[in-house]
C-alpha cells in the first residue's frame, strides 16, 4: 500500500505546474467485520477503500477534491489527472485565502507496525465459544488501516497498522447488560476469556429487581467508561482554540478564568501514548504531549494551523476539527479495588449514554444512564437502577464535587466506523463525584 | 447490459441468491465565514456492495474496484463470509423474499445545467453573511452550500434492474451573537435540506433568512432565561422534525425492535405485540412514511435492497399500525416490509432507516394553537438532543422561546429545553396545525448502525400544540 501510495504521489508530481504546490491527506482501509445479535451473525462482510485528498494551491489561492480510488494505479493516476483540471477550474473562481498555512519544512515520519492479527476465523470462533448461552450482541471489526501525508515540497508521512476491535454487549434482559470493548493490535484469547467471564459474574447483579430512584442529588462513581461519554462530548470543539475565540466552547468560563475545576484534575493531548499517527492533515507534526489543562487550569488550547494564522499566534499542529486525538487524564489515588467502600452510599455508573449540552455556555451536560448500573449501600452493590436522566454542569463534576481518582487507567480505543475506522484513544481512570444532579 | 452485471452474471453463478448497488456520490462544499470565501471542498466516490447469498446465509463484500476482476474477488470473498460463518447465521435467507423490480427514478434538479455557477453561489452566501454579521454584536458568522449528486444501479439474480438519480442541496446559515456576557447561536437549522439544485436554493430567498436570523440573535442576548414550569407548549416545525425523529422513528426501526442496535444505537420501548393495538398518541397523531413529496430529503423509487417505495402509515388516528422494517427485517418479524432499507454509501450494508418520515397535517391555525394557551411557550430550532436507548426519556433543547400570555405572543426566553418520555408525550399531542404550518425538512446526519452509518433523512411536520409539558432554562 505504501508503495502504490508513493506512485501516486510521484505520478503527482509531473503533473503539477511550477506556479502551483499541492499537499495529499490519504486514508485507506481494509476492514473485515462481523456484527451479532443473539450471539449469531446479523451482518458480516469486508470493506476495501481507498481516499486520497488533494489540495492543490496558486499563491494564496487554493481548492481541494477529495477521490474515492480504485486501488489500479493506472486507472487512480487518471483520475488524479482528471480531477486537476476541475480543482484549478475551482481555483479560477476562488480568492485569496488569508488562513492558509503551508509546511515547508519538510519531516518526514514512518509508523508501521507489521500485522499480527489471526484470522477473522480464530477471532470470531473463539468470541461465540466464549459467549456459549450467553446473549451477545455487538460487532467485530479488525483489519489494517493506512494514513499517509505528502506534499510538494518533498515530505512524506506514511502510518499503517494492523488492530481489531470487538465492541460488544452481553444481555440480561431488556437494556441491562453488561458492555466491554476489547481492542488491541494483536488477540489473547485469555483476555477475552477473562473479560467474558467477568461479564457472567456481573449479570448475576441483574437477578436482583432493577430499583427505580428518585430525581436528585447522588453520590456516584463513574467508570473510565462513562467518562470516555463525557470527554466525548467536551472534545466537540470544547478544546478548539476557534471555539473558544468565538465563545462556542463550553470550556469559555474556564479561558476566561471565571469558572475552576479541581486541583486535582489534569487532562494532556498525549500522542505518544495514542494509537493514530502523529501528523496531521496539512503535514505538521504533533507534538509528543501536549498539556491542556493542569491542575485545574485551562494552559493550553488546540490550536491548528488555519486557527493559528487566522488569530496571529503559533500553531500546535491540531487537525483541523481542534479536537484531541489522544486524550489523556491523569491518574489519581484512589485504589481501583477500594472504590465501593470509599463510595460507600450511593450509584456505581459503568456507562453514560447520548450525551449533549443543556446550556453549552456554561458547560452544562444532560445524558443518561445506560447498560450496568447500580445502587451502592454501605459499600456493597444491592440493586441495579433503571435508567435516570442526568443534568449537570462540567465545572461541577470536575470542579468543587470531584472526591477522588482512581489510580488505575483504562486505554479506551474509540471503536467508531463512521466513514472510517478511527485512530483516536482515551486514557481514563474512575472519579467519584458528590452530588451529581438527576432529572428523569 | 452494464459492464458490472454482465460479470456478476459471469461470476455469482455459485449464490442462490446475489445483488449488487452501485453507489456514486459528488459533493461540493462552498462556504463564506466572517465574509471570507473558504476553500472550495469537492469530492467524488464510486464503489459496490456486493451481496451473495448461500445456503440462507449471506456475505457482503465492498470494493471501489469495478472491474471484471475487481466484482470476481468481490464475489468469491463475499461467498467465503456466507460458506465460513453459516453455522452462526442469524438470518435463514431463504425465507426472506427479495423484490424484482426494473425501474428509472429521476429526482428533481437532477439536470446538470441547472447546478448552478459556483461564483453565482459564492455571490449568494456572501450577501448572506454580510446580513449576518451586520450587527456590532455579531462575533462569528457561517453561510454555506453542500451539494450533492448521488447515483446508483441496483442489480439482483431475480432479475431486477433499477437505476436512480438524485440532487440534494443543504443550505446552512448561523450567526454567533455576544453581547454583556450572553452568548447565543441561531441558524437555518435543518429546514431547508431539500432535493434540487440551485434554483430550488435562490428560492428559498436566504436572505431574508439571513435577516430573520440575526434579528432573533440579538433579541435572543437581551432575552432573560427561559423559566421553569409545567406548560403547554407550541412547537414549530422545525423541532417538530426532532421530535418525530428521535421519539417516533428510532423507535420503529424494526432492526431496533429486534435487538440488532442494543450495543450502540440502542433498543426500542416498542415491541413486537404493540404492532395494530398500541395508542402511540393521541387521535390527532397520524404518521406517514412517505417517499411521494419528491423535493423531500430522502425521496426515493426505491430502497437500497430494491424494494420499490410506496407510501404507507405507520401511526394512523394514534394507533400504531407498522414498524419502519425493510426486506430482511419484516421477514424475520413475519410482518409486511416497508422500503425503507437503506445504507450510507457502497461500503456499508443496508439496515432499516428513517427515509422521509412526516406527521400529516391536521386542521388548526398557527393563530388558534397560540389563543388557546393561557400561559405557555412557542418554541423554534433544534440545539440539543438526548434521548435513551429505549427511546422513551428525552431532552430537547431550542434556540429560540418565546412565551405565549393570554393567548398572545409575549416576550422572547433564551435557552428553552423540554424534557418528557415518549410513550406519555404523544398523548398529550392537543393541537395539530394546518397545511399553512406544514413545511417540508430534513437532516443529512443521522447515525446508527455497526459498522456506522450516518444517512440522510426527510421529515415534514406541521407546527403542534402539546399540553402540560416539563419547561425550563439554562444555569
Amino acid at each position: 500500500m505504501r508503495d502504490y501510495f508513493y506512485e501516486l504521489v510521484k505520478s503527482t508530481f509531473s503533473l503539477i505546474r511550477s506556479s502551483e504546490k499541492f499537499t495529499i491527506w490519504f486514508f485507506a482501509e481494509d476492514m473485515e467485520y462481523s456484527r451479532f445479535n443473539k450471539t449469531k451473525i446479523r451482518q458480516a462482510g469486508s470493506v476495501k477503500q481507498r481516499y486520497l485528498t488533494l489540495s492543490l494551491i496558486e499563491g494564496q489561492k487554493h481548492s481541494e477534491v477529495t477521490l474515492g480510488l480504485s486501488g489500479k494505479i493506472d486507472k487512480d493516476k487518471e483520475l488524479i489527472a482528471l480531477s486537476l483540471k476541475k480543482v484549478r477550474d475551482k481555483i479560477l473562481h476562488s480568492v485569496d485565502d488569508p488562513y492558509l498555512l503551508i509546511n515547508e519544512a519538510v519531516q518526514n515520519s514512518e509508523n508501521i507496525s507489521l500485522n499480527t492479527l489471526p484470522d477473522r476465523a480464530e477471532i470470531i470462533d473463539s468470541l461465540f465459544e466464549e459467549a456459549n448461552g450467553l446473549d451477545l450482541v455487538g460487532i467485530y471489526v479488525g483489519g489494517p488501516i493506512y494514513k499517509g501525508f505528502a506534499n510538494s515540497f518533498g515530505q512524506l508521512n506514511w502510518f499503517h497498522k494492523s488492530s481489531f476491535v470487538i465492541d460488544s454487549s452481553i444481555y440480561y434482559e431488556r437494556d441491562q447488560a453488561i458492555k466491554q470493548c476489547y481492542a488491541d493490535t494483536h488477540f489473547d484469547r485469555n483476555v477475552l476469556n477473562k473479560k467474558i467471564n467477568e461479564a457472567r459474574l456481573g449479570l448475576e447483579l441483574f437477578l436482583k429487581k432493577a430499583v427505580t430512584i428518585s430525581p436528585g442529588e447522588y453520590r456516584v462513581y463513574l467508570s473510565p467508561s462513562a467518562l470516555h461519554e463525557i470527554f466525548s462530548l467536551l472534545n466537540w470543539g470544547g478544546f478548539s482554540k476557534k471555539y473558544l475565540e468565538t465563545k462556542n466552547s463550553p470550556l469559555r468560563p474556564l479561558y476566561d478564568q471565571k469558572k475552576e475545576l479541581a486541583k486535582k484534575f489534569s487532562l494532556t493531548e498525549s500522542i505518544s501514548s495514542g494509537t493514530g499517527p502523529n501528523f496531521q492533515e496539512q503535514g505538521f507534526l504533533k507534538p509528543e504531549t501536549l498539556p491542556i489543562i493542569e491542575q485545574g487550569k485551562l494552559i493550553n488550547t488546540l490550536i491548528s494551523p488555519k486557527t493559528g494564522k487566522e488569530y496571529g499566534i503559533s500553531h500546535n499542529a491540531a487537525q483541523n476539527e481542534e479536537s484531541m486525538t489522544s486524550l489523556a487524564m491523569r491518574a489519581g489515588e484512589l485504589d481501583m479495588g477500594e472504590v465501593l467502600t470509599h463510595l460507600k452510599d450511593g450509584l456505581y455508573i459503568n456507562n453514560l449514554w447520548y450525551l449533549n449540552y443543556s446550556d453549552r455556555q456554561n458547560g452544562c451536560i444532560t445524558g443518561l444512564t445506560r447498560f450496568f448500573c447500580f445502587v451502592v449501600k454501605n459499600g456493597v452493590p444491592t440493586a441495579p437502577f433503571k435508567v435516570m436522566r442526568f443534568d449537570d454542569s462540567f465545572y461541577n463534576l470536575f470542579g468543587k464535587n470531584l472526591l477522588a481518582i482512581t489510580k488505575e487507567r483504562e486505554l479506551i480505543i474509540e471503536s467508531h466506523t463512521y466513514d472510517e475506522r478511527s485512530t483516536a484513544s482515551f486514557l481514563l481512570p474512575g472519579v467519584i463525584v458528590e452530588n451529581m444532579r438527576f432529572t428523569l | 447490459m452494464h459492464n458490472e452485471l454482465l460479470s456478476m452474471k459471469k461470476h455469482a453463478d455459485q449464490a442462490d441468491f446475489w445483488s449488487i448497488n452501485i453507489f456514486e456520490d459528488e459533493h461540493e462544499e462552498i462556504m463564506v465565514r466572517l465574509g471570507i470565501p473558504k476553500a472550495i471542498n469537492t469530492s467524488f466516490d464510486r464503489g459496490a456492495l456486493i451481496l451473495m447469498q448461500k445456503d440462507g446465509a449471506i456475505g457482503y463484500y465492498s470494493t471501489q474496484d469495478l472491474s471484471d476482476d475487481g466484482i470476481a474477488l468481490a464475489c468469491k470473498e463475499a461467498l467465503k463470509w456466507a460458506l465460513q460463518f453459516k453455522k452462526y447465521s442469524l438470518l435463514n435467507g431463504s425465507n426472506i423474499s427479495f423484490a424484482a423490480h426494473h425501474g428509472n427514478y429521476l429526482g428533481p434538479g437532477t439536470k446538470f445545467s441547472a447546478q448552478g455557477a459556483t461564483n453565482e453561489k459564492f455571490s449568494l452566501l456572501k450577501r448572506c453573511d454580510e446580513i449576518l454579521k451586520s450587527s456590532q454584536y455579531a462575533i462569528d458568522s457561517e453561510s454555506s452550500l453542500w451539494s450533492i449528486n448521488i447515483k446508483s444501479q441496483f442489480f439482483n439474480s431475480l432479475g431486477s434492474e433499477i437505476e436512480q438519480h438524485l440532487s440534494k442541496v443543504v443550505p446552512n446559515l448561523s450567526v454567533t451573537v455576544s453581547h454583556r456576557g450572553i452568548t447565543q447561536i441561531r441558524t437555518l437549522g435543518g429546514n431547508y435540506c431539500l432535493q434540487g439544485d440551485f434554483a430550488t436554493i435562490k428560492g428559498l430567498d436566504l436572505e431574508k433568512k439571513a435577516g430573520e436570523i440575526i434579528k432573533d440573535a440579538v433579541d435572543l442576548v437581551s432575552a432573560a432565561n427561559c423559566p421553569t414550569d409545567f406548560m403547554d407548549i407550541v412547537i414549530d416545525s422545525d423541532q417538530m422534525m426532532l421530535q418525530i425523529h428521535e421519539s417516533i422513528g428510532h423507535p420503529l426501526e424494526l432492526d431496533r425492535i429486534l435487538g440488532d442496535e442494543r450495543n450502540y444505537a440502542g433498543t426500542s420501548f416498542v415491541t413486537l405485540d404493540m404492532f395494530g393495538a398500541y395508542q402511540y398518541g393521541s387521535s390527532l397523531l397520524n404518521i406517514t412514511f412517505d417517499p411521494s413529496i419528491k423535493e423531500q430529503f430522502a425521496s426515493y423509487g426505491f430502497d437500497d435492497e430494491g424494494l420499490l417505495a410506496t407510501k404507507e402509515f405507520l401511526i394512523q388516528d394514534g394507533i400504531l399500525l407498522r414498524p419502519l422494517g425493510g426486506t430482511i427485517s419484516s421477514a424475520r418479524a413475519s410482518m409486511s416490509a416497508v422500503a425503507n432499507a437503506r445504507f450510507s454509501s457502497w461500503n456499508r450494508p443496508p439496515i432499516d432507516r428513517m427515509a422521509n418520515l412526516n406527521l400529516e397535517p391536521g386542521s388548526s391555525t398557527f393563530l388558534e394553537m397560540i389563543e388557546s394557551i393561557k400561559y405557555g411557550i412557542f418554541l423554534k430550532s433544534n440545539s440539543s438532543w438526548s434521548i435513551d436507548d429505549s427511546r422513551n426519556k428525552f431532552q430537547f433543547g431550542c434556540e429560540w422561546g418565546q412565551i405565549i400570555r393570554d393567548g398572545k405572543l409575549a416576550e422572547v426566553v433564551r435557552n428553552p429545553n423540554y424534557r418528557g418520555i415518549s410513550a406519555n408525550f404523544w398523548r398529550n399531542l392537543s393541537m395539530v396545525g394546518d397545511k399553512s404550518t406544514f413545511k417540508v425538512m430534513g437532516t443529512p446526519f443521522c447515525g446508527k448502525g455497526e459498522p456506522n452509518q450516518c444517512i440522510q433523512v426527510g421529515h415534514a411536520s406541521p407546527v403542534c400544540k402539546f399540553v402540560n409539558v416539563d419547561v425550563f432554562g439554562g444555569e
